[in-house]
C-alpha cells in the first residue's frame, strides 16, 4: 500500500505547505521537538500519603515492609485473610529471587495461564499522582502476569516512587536501553461500568490488587 | 458499517418513543457529568493541561507529514511494521490480509471506533474469520448485532434485563444456563467465556488513543483490561489508528492523558494505560511475534487545514456526548452511523457525506455545553453551524421559508406597523384561547404544536404592558 502512503502523505504537504515535492526531499531528523513536561497536578501531602490515597480510592489495598525478610508474613497474611490459596506465580528480579518461601508455598516463574489464581510481580516504579504500578515486559516480567489472575500482588520499593507520570519518562530516558515492548501503567483492579453504568470489579484482569511498599532503611 | 443517518428525523421520533430506550438513558442519568465535574473541581491545573493539550495538537498537525514518517521509522527500527490506508476499502484489505497470513480463524479485538468506521467486523467475517468483540459493551451489542451507540459506553442503551436475555440466547450453547440477576454475575459469565477467546485467538486487533512519534509506540487506555489481553496474548497484534491521533513526544502523551480519562468517565487515569513498542525481543517470555500499525486516513487529509481542521484535536472522549441534551434524549443510534453526539454530527457528514446525513447539523439547539467540557477546545456549535451554512449553500433555502423570513424583514424595519400586527395576533391568539392559557394548534404552526402546546398569550404584547405600567407610575407620581 505504498501508494496510499504516498497519497496521504503527498495530501498533508500540499495542505501544510503548498508544495508537491516527493516523499525523498524531505528528510526527518527527529528529534522533531525536545521533550518539555506540560502542567502537573500539585498535593499537599507528602508522595507515599498520595501514592496510598489514590491507590485505594481506586480499591487497591497496600501493606508496608521494612524488610524483605517480611514478603512473606505480609503475603501469607493477605492470602489468609481473602482465604486465598498460598499458591502462587512469581517474575523474577532481584528482591523476588531472594524471598526464602515456607513450605506452605507453592511457587512457580514463569509467564501466566488462564488457570493461575494468584501472581507475585516487583514495579519498575509506582506513580503518586495516580497511584499507578508501572511495569515493564522483559525476560523477568511476561505481561500476562500483569492480566490473567484473579490476585495481583505486587512489591514497590519506596525509592522507585516517582511523584508524576513523567517521572517515568525521565527515568527510562535516562537508562537507554529504549522502551520494553509494553509499558503498563496499572490503577487498580480491573473494572467496567457497561451494564447499567454499575463499577464492577474484575472484568478481564484481576479482581483484587494489592501492594506490599518495601521502606528500606 | 450502512448508515441510516438519511431519516434522523424518523429515527429521533422512534427513539422518543422507545421505551427500552428511555429507561436505559434514565439509568445512564448524570453520572457521566457528576463525575466529570468531580475530577475538574479537583483539579486546578485543568485550563492550562487544556491550552497546553491544545497547542501540542496543533503543533502536531502543523507537522503532520514529518511526524508521521517519524513514527513509522521508529516502529520499523523497534521490529515492527506500518501500513497505510487511504479509504475504509484499503484498510480492510489489510488487516484481512495480515489475519490470513498469521492463519487466523479466531481474531479478538478491543475497541475501536476507526475499526466500525471501515467496516472491520464485517469484513473479517465475510473473509471466513471470527472477530471476538472483547470489552464488555462492545461484546454485549455484538450478541445483539448492533453497532455502539456511545464512543465510550457502547451498551449504554441496553438494560440489564436486555443484556441477561442476550447471554442466555448466545451462551446456552456453553452450556451456560444458571440465570443471570446481578451485574456480577453478567460480568462474571462474560469473563468465563471470553477467558477462552483470549486464549485462543490467532491475532488480537486494538485501537489506539493515541501514537508518539518519538518512540514508535502506540497507546491504549482501558479499565477491563481487555485491550492488553488482545495485545499480548495472540501471535500476531494488529493496532489501528487515524493518522490525527500522532502526537511527539511521551510528555506530550501524558498532558494528553491527563485530560482523556477525566472527560470521559470522571478518573484520573484509567485501569490501564499501556503503550506499545513492536512485537516481542527475544527474551521476552510472552507477547507477539509480530506488530503491524495501520495508519487510516479516511477523509482526515480533507479536514487538514479546512474549516473543519479544530475537529481533528478531538481525543474521543464522549464528553460532548454526555452534556448534550439532543443525545441525552435520543440516544446514540437515531443518529445513524458510527459517531453520535455533537461529535458525531460534525464527523458523521464529513465522512459519509453532507446529503447522506443533512439532519444531522440540525440536531443541536446551540446551548454550547459540549464546546465548554470539550476538553481540546474544538468549537463544536460553530462546526455544526458551518455544515448549516454549507448545507443552505449547496441547496438553498426553502420557498416558504424565503417568503416567512422576507416578510419577517419587511415588518422588521417598520416598528410601528411590527408592533400593531403583534397586539393584533397578541389578542387574537388569547381571544381563540378562550382563557385557558395554551393552545393545541395554531395555523401555520403545526410541526410545533404536534407534540406540544403553544402557551398562549396573556392579551397584550410586552411593549403594550411596559407603555401602560409605565403611564400609571407616571399618573401616581403626579
Amino acid at each position: 500500500m505504498n501508494k496510499a502512503r504516498e497519497t496521504i502523505l503527498a495530501r498533508i504537504r500540499h495542505t501544510l505547505r503548498g508544495d508537491d515535492k516527493t516523499l525523498n526531499d524531505v528528510a526527518v531528523k527527529p528529534p522533531l521537538r525536545q521533550p518539555s513536561c506540560g502542567p502537573q497536578p500539585s498535593w499537599q501531602e507528602d508522595d507515599v500519603s498520595r501514592f496510598i490515597n489514590k491507590l485505594e480510592g481506586v480499591a487497591g489495598s497496600i501493606s508496608h515492609i521494612s524488610s524483605t525478610d517480611e514478603v512473606v508474613p505480609a503475603i501469607t497474611a493477605y492470602l489468609q485473610q481473602h482465604d486465598i490459596p498460598l499458591n502462587l506465580v512469581n517474575a523474577r528480579s532481584s528482591i523476588l529471587d531472594g524471598i526464602a518461601w515456607s513450605d506452605d508455598f507453592m511457587v512457580e516463574q514463569r509467564k501466566a495461564t488462564g488457570a493461575d489464581t494468584t501472581v507475585l510481580t516487583e514495579a519498575y516504579a509506582g506513580v503518586a499522582e495516580t497511584g499507578s504500578l508501572v511495569l515493564l515486559s522483559g525476560a523477568d516480567s511476561p505481561t500476562s502476569l500483569n492480566f490473567l489472575p484473579d490476585n495481583y500482588l505486587c512489591i514497590l520499593k519506596r525509592e522507585n516512587l516517582v511523584r508524576h507520570i513523567e517521572g517515568v519518562w525521565q527515568r527510562l530516558r535516562q537508562e537507554q536501553t529504549g522502551l520494553p515492548r509494553a509499558i503498563n501503567f496499572i490503577t487498580g483492579p480491573s473494572r467496567t461500568a457497561d451494564v447499567e453504568q454499575t463499577i464492577q470489579l474484575g472484568a478481564h484482569g484481576p479482581r483484587r490488587l494489592h501492594v506490599i511498599l518495601l521502606e528500606q532503611i | 458499517m450502512k448508515s441510516s443517518s438519511l431519516t434522523f428525523r424518523k429515527n429521533a421520533e422512534q427513539a422518543l418513543l422507545d421505551t427500552q430506550l428511555q429507561r436505559a438513558l434514565d439509568i445512564a442519568g448524570s453520572g457521566f457529568i457528576d463525575k466529570r465535574r468531580a475530577a475538574m473541581d479537583a483539579l486546578p491545573e485543568y485550563e492550562q493541561l487544556r491550552h497546553t493539550a491544545r497547542e501540542i495538537k496543533e503543533h502536531t498537525l502543523s507537522r503532520l507529514d514529518e511526524y508521521l514518517l517519524q513514527f513509522e521509522q521508529q516502529v520499523l527500527d523497534n521490529g515492527g511494521q506500518v501500513h497505510w490506508a487511504g479509504t475504509p476499502k484499503q484498510a480492510t484489505d489489510i488487516i484481512v490480509s495480515l489475519c490470513r497470513d498469521a492463519n487466523a480463524g479466531k481474531v479478538t479485538k478491543g475497541k475501536t471506533m476507526v475499526g466500525e468506521e471501515i467496516g472491520l467486523n464485517e469484513a473479517l467475517q465475510a473473509a471466513g474469520m471470527t472477530p471476538v468483540e472483547t470489552d464488555l459493551g462492545e461484546y454485549i451489542i455484538q450478541l445483539a448485532d448492533e453497532p455502539p451507540s456511545h464512543i465510550i459506553a457502547p451498551a449504554i442503551h441496553k438494560t440489564r434485563e436486555q443484556i441477561t436475555t442476550l447471554f442466555k440466547q448466545h451462551h446456552a450453547r456453553l452450556g451456560l444456563t444458571q440465570p443471570l440477576e446481578t451485574v456480577p454475575a453478567i460480568v462474571n459469565e462474560a469473563r468465563q467465556v471470553l477467558r477462552e477467546e483470549f486464549i485462543q485467538a490467532e491475532a488480537g486487533i486494538t485501537g489506539a488513543n493515541l501514537l508518539i512519534a518519538e518512540t514508535g509506540s502506540t497507546v491504549l487506555v482501558t479499565n477491563e483490561g481487555n485491550g492488553d489481553l488482545t495485545a499480548s496474548l495472540p501471535r500476531v497484534h494488529i493496532v489501528i489508528a487515524s493518522i490525527e491521533k500522532v502526537v511527539p513526544t511521551l510528555e506530550d502523551a501524558t498532558v494528553i492523558l491527563r485530560l482523556l480519562a477525566r472527560s470521559a468517565t470522571g478518573q484520573e487515569i484509567t485501569s490501564y494505560t499501556s503503550f506499545f513498542t513492536g512485537p516481542k525481543r527475544e527474551t521476552d517470555l510472552d507477547g507477539p511475534d509480530h506488530f503491524h500499525v495501520v495508519l487510516v486516513d479516511n477523509g482526515r487529509t480533507d479536514m487538514l487545514g479546512n474549516e473543519y481542521h479544530s475537529m481533528l484535536r478531538c481525543i474521543h472522549c464522549g464528553a460532548c456526548l454526555n452534556h448534550c441534551p439532543v443525545y441525552s434524549a435520543i440516544g446514540g443510534h437515531a443518529y445513524g452511523w458510527v459517531y453520535p453526539g455533537p461529535m458525531g454530527a460534525v464527523l458523521t457528514p464529513l465522512m459519509i457525506g453532507l446529503s447522506q446525513a443533512p439532519d444531522l447539523p440540525q440536531a443541536s439547539t446551540f446551548c454550547g455545553r459540549c464546546a465548554e467540557v470539550c476538553p481540546m477546545s474544538i468549537p463544536l456549535p460553530d462546526l455544526l453551524r458551518q455544515h448549516r451554512f454549507n448545507l443552505t449553500e449547496q441547496h438553498g433555502v426553502k420557498l416558504k421559508s424565503r417568503l416567512a423570513l422576507a416578510s419577517w424583514g419587511f415588518l422588521a424595519v417598520r416598528p410601528r406597523l411590527y408592533r400593531w400586527i403583534m397586539n393584533r395576533i397578541t389578542c387574537l391568539l388569547h381571544w381563540v384561547s378562550r382563557g385557558r392559557g395554551r393552545l393545541q394548534k395554531v395555523p401555520f404552526a403545526g410541526g410545533w404544536t404536534q407534540s406540544r402546546d403553544l402557551p398562549a398569550p396573556q392579551g397584550e404584547t410586552f411593549i403594550a404592558a411596559w407603555q401602560r405600567q409605565q403611564a400609571r407610575r407616571k399618573a401616581d407620581n403626579e
